[in-house]
């Protein structure tokens, strides 16, 4: 005949292969202290605040492609595929480069757009849906200087380093 | 803020004042970046003939937490070229709604113009945006 086992049953742990630890345990202290510490220096690593920041942004370009037509109120376009793949390869050189953007935002014409922005140092990578990628940068109220990348890896990463030595001038 | 009969107005006196709404997220460290800027036929809202607020107004409340940038008349670039392309002209043309007398657009037209709009390249717009994203400042802050 089954039995249904009542459910604060259910909920323990088997006795046979779980004991429960108690934190003034030495093991569990020791092992919880050298996780904390290792979380501590993994939060000052400038290399893991970098890689943290970039998943961020690669998960905010999911949303940002479902904006709704006319979301500027403006009528600005969603961005749509071509640019969110531009975008997300843009911010893969971004990563290696170590060059992390202000802010991901989608852009009035259509499309998806870094900022970056460091006192009166401006600069952008603008990936529109009709493939063009545009590039901008200026310091204050200096005319600003405008290109167009072409899609090569050379083009790409020479627009980074442009925009790198610009910002931190 | 309605139109009520009333006829173009088609100059633009240099330091007449403009407005158009923006969003928070393309206002960073204190500086709009163009890459909110829309070009062609921005619209945007003449402070003769209106309030900052009127171009957050709703009737579906639509635009709360929205801001509003304003510029001059005069900082629009009146011409600009990016060789070897054609160089353009930008001027501004009141274009009234029934609900909106105000309304306005930027436009551009080639050099030899023609008195349509004429769509610039790529990087002229983007040239375009950029010099007016330097020139706009708050004039109501966004909260969205």
């Amino acid at each position: 005949m089954p039995y249904l086992l009542p459910s604060e049953t259910c909920g323990n742990p088997n006795p046979a292969m779980y004991r429960p630890f108690s934190r003034d345990e030495a093991i569990s202290t020791d092992y919880a202290k050298l996780m904390e510490e290792r979380l501590s220096n993994l939060n000052k690593s400038e290399y893991f605040q970098k890689h943290k920041r970039f998943m961020e942004l690669r998960e905010q370009l999911i949303p940002i492609t479902y904006l709704k037509p006319n979301w500027d109120s403006y009528g600005a376009e969603p961005p749509n595929e071509k640019a969110r793949t531009k975008a997300a390869q843009i911010l893969s050189n971004l990563e290696v480069a170590a060059l992390l953007p202000t802010r991901l935002v989608p852009s009035a014409e259509g499309g998806v757009g870094f900022c970056f922005v460091e006192a009166d140092r401006y600069a952008d990578i603008e990936c529109l849906n009709t493939g063009e990628i545009l590039a901008a940068m200026y310091c204050g109220q200096q005319d600003p200087d405008v290109w167009e990348i072409d899609h090569s890896s050379e083009s790409i990463q020479a627009a980074i380093e442009q925009i790198r030595e610009h910002i931190a001038a | 803020m309605y139109r009520r009969g009333r006829p173009e107005v088609e100059i633009f006196e240099p330091s007449e004042v403009l407005y158009r709404r923006y969003r928070c997220e393309h206002w960073i460290s204190g500086q709009f970046t163009g890459i909110g800027f829309k070009f062609p036929k921005q619209s945007v809202n003449r402070a003769l003939f209106g309030e900052p607020e009127d171009v957050l107004y709703s009737e579906s409340c639509e635009f709360d937490g929205w801001g509003v940038l304003e510029f001059n008349a005069s900082d629009i670039p009146e011409r600009l070229e990016i060789s070897p392309g054609p160089g353009f002209l930008f001027f501004l043309k009141h274009v009234p709604f029934e609900n909106n007398y105000g309304h306005s657009e930027i436009w551009a037209d080639k050099i030899m113009a023609t008195g349509e709009y004429v769509e610039p390249s790529s990087s002229l717009k983007k040239l375009f945006r950029t010099i007016m994203s330097q020139r706009m400042k708050i004039r109501i802050e966004a909260t969205l």
